[in-house]
């Protein structure tokens, strides 16, 4: 019950922030996109899947609109928690402006590395994306998908604790190049991206470590199925590479996603995030919130 | 199927001599390839309802408060069984010809597309049809919106 109402409390600020979102959307008329097309928010704010950003612009604008989104997930793992809250605006369904503020707490393996029970490692994760070509959904007589690039600058306010980890920044800029192509006839959309960054545990633990100090491409993917206009079924992996040297891994996750209307969407997700610090891989459950115009 | 024929036919017959002013069904060459859209006359009916809905909808009606509600319907149903492989003939205008002008965003396209999707939904069209449709129709915005 406790847990409940802190969810509770926890998703009032995006929801406030779609409330005001959504009125802003009503002054300007209409959501213009398809329904299900703005996609769902990344953990990292960025409009796309749950683990994987798409070159799509979040949120319902069309060329001459502003959309947007805000959300809270929370990932429940065997050993950690992360919840990420935020918010991202598409302006003209050309450029996203996202962020995103992580909380990645420990549990009890904070008391194991000397933490503290729950210590709970921060990140601030601001993004940009701007779609270079293609169009993901109406160009279904040409082979080019959509291409859009992205930065994502985080900032991780542990920067003594990851020092003694021998990770040499508590910042870093990740840069990715998206394409995602809908095939309607077949019902998928197909996405696939190559990001370029040294972020461990996507940022959490810092950047860079003993194992490089190097920005290194990392793909990341996803499938997924329209069951029917409101309701997906899919699959997304991203790799992860081992700078600290703690067998850092590919992350998965098969996902689930209903959009009742173009003002809210709910994610449930499995996720396997592979090792993060102690053996074993983190396994969980995903579960995200979007309310968007 | 032949049965249908007929019917279709006798419809048809009546339309032309306008004893049934009801019904404009005709058959088309392939009904197999729009069995899922009801055939020829089903997707008459969808059309129909179409025209009704985009007719009512505040973002789009205005621009066809004067549309004739048949002839409109006959020709998208003529041009959705042709796309759909149906073996109809779409003899209207092209679509950069019939919206010239008409100053039409993407917001407006899909807006006409979700009053597609609902009239298919009230036609019980299944989802993979719907979808077999859309996509082809997709593309077709390049033409019908105002660059
Ligand atoms: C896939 C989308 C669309 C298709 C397949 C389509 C098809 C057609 C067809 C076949 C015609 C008849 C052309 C003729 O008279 O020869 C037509 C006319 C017209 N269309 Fe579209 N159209 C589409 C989207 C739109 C949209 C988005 C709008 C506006 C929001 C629009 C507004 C009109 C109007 C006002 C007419 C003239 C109707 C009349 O005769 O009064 N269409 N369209």
């Amino acid at each position: 019950m406790a847990n409940l109402s802190k969810v509770f409390k926890y998703a009032l600020a995006p929801i406030a922030a779609g409330l005001a979102l959504t009125s802003a959307a009503w002054s300007q008329g209409y959501s213009g996109k398809l329904l299900a097309t703005g996609g769902v928010s990344t953990v990292e704010g960025a409009g796309g899947g749950g683990l994987a950003p798409w070159a799509l612009i979040t949120g319902y604008g069309t060329e001459n609109q502003i959309g947007g989104a805000a959300f809270a997930t929370i990932v429940n793992l065997d050993d950690y928690r992360l919840r990420s809250v935020g918010a991202a605006v598409g302006f003209y369904d050309r450029v996203e402006i996202s962020f995103a503020q992580q909380a990645f707490d420990t549990r009890d393996v904070g008391t194991a590395l000397g933490l503290g029970r729950g210590y709970t490692f921060k990140q601030n994760i601001f993004g940009a994306k701007v779609k270079i070509a293609g169009d993901a959904i109406y160009d279904q007589d040409r082979l080019l998908p959509q291409i859009s690039v992205g930065v994502q600058h985080k900032q991780n306010d542990n920067g003594n604790v990851l020092a003694a980890l021998g990770i040499p920044h508590d910042k870093g800029t990740d840069y990715y190049i998206t394409a995602s192509k809908l095939f309607i006839d077949q019902r998928l959309l197909a996405n696939v991206g190559v990001r370029f960054t040294k972020a461990n545990q996507i940022g959490i633990l810092g950047f860079g470590g003993p194992n490089g100090d190097k920005l290194k491409p990392q793909f990341e993917g996803s499938l997924a199925f329209l069951v029917r206009r409101d309701l997906a079924l899919g699959v997304e992996a991203r790799t992860k590479r081992d700078f600290i040297g703690l067998d850092e891994s590919t992350a998965w996750d098969a996902f689930v996603a209903w959009f009742p209307t173009k003002n809210a969407s709910l994610t449930v997700a499995y996720v396997d995030l592979g090792r993060i610090v102690i053996p074993g891989r983190q396994r969980g459950v995903y579960a995200s919130l979007q309310l968007s115009f | 199927m032949k049965k249908t024929i007929l019917i279709a036919l006798t419809a048809a017959t009546f339309a032309l001599t306008g004893l049934n002013g009801a019904t404009f069904a005709k058959a088309a060459p392939n009904e197999a390839a729009i069995a899922g859209f009801g055939g020829y006359d089903g997707l008459m009916k969808i059309n129909l309802d179409l025209v009704a809905r985009v007719k009512a909808n505040p973002l789009i009606g205005s621009l066809f408060k004067d549309t004739d509600a048949t002839r409109l319907a006959t020709l998208l149903s003529d041009q959705f069984c042709e796309l759909l492989g149906g073996g109809c003939t779409y003899t209207g205008n092209d679509m950069k010809a019939a919206h010239q002008g008409m100053g039409i965003k993407t917001h407006h396209f899909n807006a006409l597309a979700e009053d597609l999707q609902r009239a298919m939904d009230a036609a019980g069209v299944s989802q993979s049809e719907q979808f077999r449709l859309i996509g082809k129709l997709a593309p077709m915005k390049r033409d019908i919106n105002d660059q």
